[in-house]
């Protein structure tokens, strides 16, 4: 890790003498296939997510053990919903996820002494990561959550980088990833494939809207759930009919050009640290 | 939505960066006036908690529980267009057990998104730059958690 941290800090170096007026001396550059894969969530993006937090709560349950804590994980090993990427499992369970108390996320309230302490460290020893485009975002350096963050990344500050930078780069891209003309006629043959399904919405936002306002239009509970549910799985195998995986992930690349230079040396870094991360997941994994 | 609400009377505080940021982007964050505000979101709460104005100040509100559309959320921004707590939060920290939090600038958990880690925290969204807009200042909309 250290010399993927060395690394950074050249990039930091160049970013800052280009803003100093030496633009021009500045190369611009390239993304790396494996950083080009994470700003476009290529596949299989969703389930290396669930990978990484599988391994980090069974680091965090093994911390919080060795100090006498019995820590409970609670993932569910499922997918992060995504618009052109749906998890279709989880929508026939639960729709979009609109059902008021869902989910019950957040386990058991009482925690016995220490507990707070041996989880989340020092309140006083945090960092700040800050990207590029301007989010800062503030963690602790101490504490079991942070070890596993370290154990898995090698400092919890790259742990930081792993997981900001991809969303920085992926926020970038959406805007024109959205008016692309492919997306466009995409989102026109979804809409037909939802119309043929007895569901007439213009796109993904009004069919998402449509199962909110069920719950606000007096329906009794259940019957909305079922809409919603009807409508989320109908919006899904649409937008896989739609060819929209495969689409975004071909579109996104050409918008990529667009990434600053910055972006692009970040994004480049936070790659070789996801790798590095999900090797050590799945030695943690299956040993 | 289901939502707990805490104090609504507007606070004010001095406004204190946390930390000085060095060259590589990141650095050590110290105890601010701003930390009094920031405790009202305690730790491992199981909360999604949020701020009316950057800093951890304003109006203080959280959430407990995926939430479609913040204008359904108690409190927050007292605007004519009862936008509530959607295009209202300024600052955010998540203090959920055992999940990610996730918000979304359109409601129903649509548009840009941002996957903010346990135990993790953003001051100031006014710098936070969103393409296709100026920033993440009173923008998002709904929010839910992500468990992995």
């Amino acid at each position: 890790m250290a010399r993927l941290r060395s690394t950074g800090i050249a990039v930091t170096v160049a970013a800052a003498a280009a803003m100093a007026g030496c633009a021009a001396e500045a190369q611009p550059a390239t993304l790396s296939p494996a950083a080009l894969d994470l700003a476009v969530r290529s596949a299989p993006y969703q389930q290396e997510q669930v990978l990484l937090a599988r391994a980090e709560r069974t680091l965090t349950r093994e911390c919080m053990a060795a100090k006498g804590y019995s820590y409970t994980e609670t993932g569910t090993g499922t997918v992060l919903d995504d618009p052109w990427r749906p998890d279709l499992e989880g929508r026939r369970l639960r729709g979009y996820g609109l059902a008021k108390g869902d989910p019950p996320v957040n386990g058991p309230k009482k925690t016995p002494p220490g507990y707070l302490r041996a989880l989340t460290g020092d309140e006083n020893r945090r960092a700040t990561l800050s990207l590029s485009s301007g989010p800062r975002f503030t963690f602790a350096t101490t504490g079991c959550l942070a070890e596993s963050r370290a154990r898995l990344y090698g400092d919890v500050t790259d742990a930081a980088r792993a997981a900001y930078v991809p969303q920085e780069a992926y926020n970038a891209l959406l805007p024109s990833i959205v008016g692309d003309p492919q997306t466009r006629e995409a989102v026109q043959r979804w809409s037909r494939c939802m119309r043929g399904r007895g569901h007439s919405y213009a796109s993904a936002s009004e069919a998402r809207a449509a199962a909110a306002g069920a719950y606000r239009a007096e329906r009794p509970g259940a019957e909305a759930h079922r809409f919603e549910i009807r409508v989320a799985v109908a919006d899904g195998e649409c937008a896989l009919a739609a060819g929209f995986p495969g689409l975004i992930d071909r579109v996104g690349r050409l918008h990529a050009g667009r990434l600053t230079a910055r972006q692009r040396e970040d994004l480049n870094t936070a790659a070789e640290l996801r790798a590095a991360g999900l090797r050590q997941a799945r030695r943690i994994i299956e040993r | 939505m289901r939502t707990t609400q805490g104090p609504k009377t507007l606070r004010r505080v001095g406004v204190v960066l946390v930390g000085a940021l060095v060259s590589v982007g990141a650095a050590m964050a110290f105890p601010s006036a701003a930390q009094a505000d920031r405790n009202q979101c305690r730790d491992e709460s199981g909360l999604l908690c949020f701020w009316q104005h950057r800093n951890f100040s304003g109006v203080f509100g959280h959430v407990e529980f995926s939430n479609g559309d913040w204008r359904y959320l108690d409190g927050g921004c007292q605007e004519p267009d009862g936008r509530h707590w959607s295009n209202c939060a300024s600052s955010i920290r998540n203090e959920g057990r055992n999940c990610e939090a996730v918000v979304y600038d359109l409601p129903n958990y649509a548009g840009a998104s941002w996957v903010i880690n346990r135990d993790t925290e953003a001051a100031d969204l006014t710098q936070w730059g969103m393409p296709g807009s100026d920033n993440w200042n009173d923008k998002i909309s709904s929010n839910n958690w992500w468990c992995g």
